[in-house]
């Protein structure tokens, strides 16, 4: 069944790259824009689960806020398995790569790419293409094979969070507790009710090492 | 003319702007500077969207060269990273305008149209404004920075390895100290930096690039 008028939603910590590729895929592309003012991981996480089941394509910067392009890819991808995420990137290195891929990313493309190309890309992808896609301004459009392994085994500790705690664990990270309960216009106590369950799933000992897994995992990210 | 050192955004944003009935973009879009100084000495475009970082020369050095081959008050720079000097630096060189990369596309062709006929002090209040940001930002980082940076070495191991989760005793293993004299190591710490908790301590740190 091809899908009309597929759905994107576009995460970019630049919003003026984000904006004009939306404009580009919505007149050349035929897509359907349906966000483009994500700017953190977070956001991305919160808006793709607010569009489902229209979201069939995400554009993803590797460096999206505040989480890393493959822990913001895991985390979309286990609450909204649906879309196809493409991860746009600029000077990466082969490890950034692999790790886009295991985390189940379906391309990944520099933003050395030409829109020709990345429109290219973009069809092949929301027509059901399984192939993975890498694309640069060097080499163009190429299929590569899928990588071996199973990526950060440290991502598992955090695996059962829910969207709600990703959210305390990211606030906890820059502010004290009672910052946070105003921030999310929850009580002291439902705040601490997340706290002790996130410290319960990531069988960490306190907030700072639940922060530190959670940061070395790439889903807190400065 | 749109000059970017990343082409999918140079492609994007030129054909966002050549959608405007009254902009038209050339349609090769140079990605470094040599390549920008050639398309600005053949083609002459009216007005030059550039990128301050563009691989090929250092910025200032774009800068100057570029205002060779185009009239003053006719190039925009855009940029994502940008610290005061550089925006002055540019101003003070003849650019037109200066605007973030987290800017609309409705306001880039704003910046060409109020280039284009000359109307410099609605683009110069803009950048008095980018500048007032800017200004914030680096006050905020510096008073933040500071108390970060009278922590001594010893202090700061301490503060990585609190990072990590690790409790009390097992720092002091770590370091050969007493469980005390890593308690008392924190309690300078917080005094130093003024920060609520070693939670705010650790954020701080990160922040201003004193641990990973």
């Amino acid at each position: 069944m091809t899908i009309v008028h597929p759905g994107v939603v576009i995460a970019d910590s630049q919003k003026l790259f984000a904006r004009a590729l939306g404009l580009a895929l919505q007149r050349a592309g035929g897509l359907e824009v349906l966000e483009t003012s994500a700017t953190s991981g977070l956001e991305t996480i919160k808006m793709i689960a607010e569009f489902e089941p229209r979201c069939n394509l995400l554009i993803l910067d590797y460096w999206i806020g505040g989480m890393t392009g493959p822990a913001a890819t895991r985390a979309v991808l286990r609450f909204s398995p649906a879309p196809q995420v493409v991860l746009t990137g600029w000077f990466h290195t082969t490890v950034e790569v692999k790790e886009g891929f295991l985390a189940g990313a379906a391309a990944f493309v520099s933003k050395s790419a030409r829109l020709s190309d990345f429109l290219e890309l973009t069809r092949r992808v929301v027509q059901g293409d399984s192939s993975l896609y890498m694309l640069d301004g060097k080499g163009g459009l190429q299929a590569v094979p899928r990588p071996q392994g199973k990526g950060d085994e440290a991502w598992d500790r955090l695996a059962a969070l829910t969207v709600r705690e990703i959210e305390v664990l990211s606030l906890l990270a820059f502010a004290p507790v009672e910052k946070v309960a105003k921030q999310l216009s929850i009580s002291l106590g439902t705040l601490r009710n997340h706290i002790s369950n996130i410290l319960r799933k990531t069988q960490a000992r306190s907030q700072i090492e639940a922060l530190d897994i959670a940061r070395r995992v790439g889903l807190i990210d400065s | 003319m749109v000059a970017d050192a990343q082409q999918l955004f140079a492609d994007v944003l030129s054909a966002a702007l050549d959608e405007f009935s009254d902009i038209r973009v050339f349609d090769d879009h140079p990605t470094t500077a040599p390549e920008a100084i050639k398309t600005m000495m053949h083609r002459r475009p009216d007005i030059a969207l550039l990128d301050l970082w563009m691989p090929g020369m250092e910025e200032p050095a774009v800068t100057q060269s570029i205002m060779r081959w185009i009239p003053s008050g006719h190039v925009i720079f855009l940029s994502w990273y940008h610290g005061r000097e550089h925006v002055t630096q540019a101003m003070r060189l003849g650019a037109a305008g200066f605007l973030p990369k987290s800017a609309d596309v409705d306001d880039v062709a704003e910046a060409i149209r109020q280039a284009h006929s000359q109307k410099l002090p609605a683009l110069a209040e803009q950048v008095e404004n980018l500048l007032g940001t800017i200004k914030k930002r680096e006050d905020f980082n510096r008073r933040v920075c500071e108390r970060i940076w009278t922590l001594t070495p010893r202090e700061l191991q301490v503060v990585r390895l609190i990072s990590t989760g690790r409790p009390v005793k097992e720092i002091a293993h770590q370091l050969g100290i007493t469980s005390g004299t890593v308690k008392a190591h924190i309690r300078r710490i917080l005094l130093k930096t003024e920060a609520q908790s070693q939670k705010q301590v650790i954020a701080m740190a990160r922040f201003c690039g004193a641990i990973s």
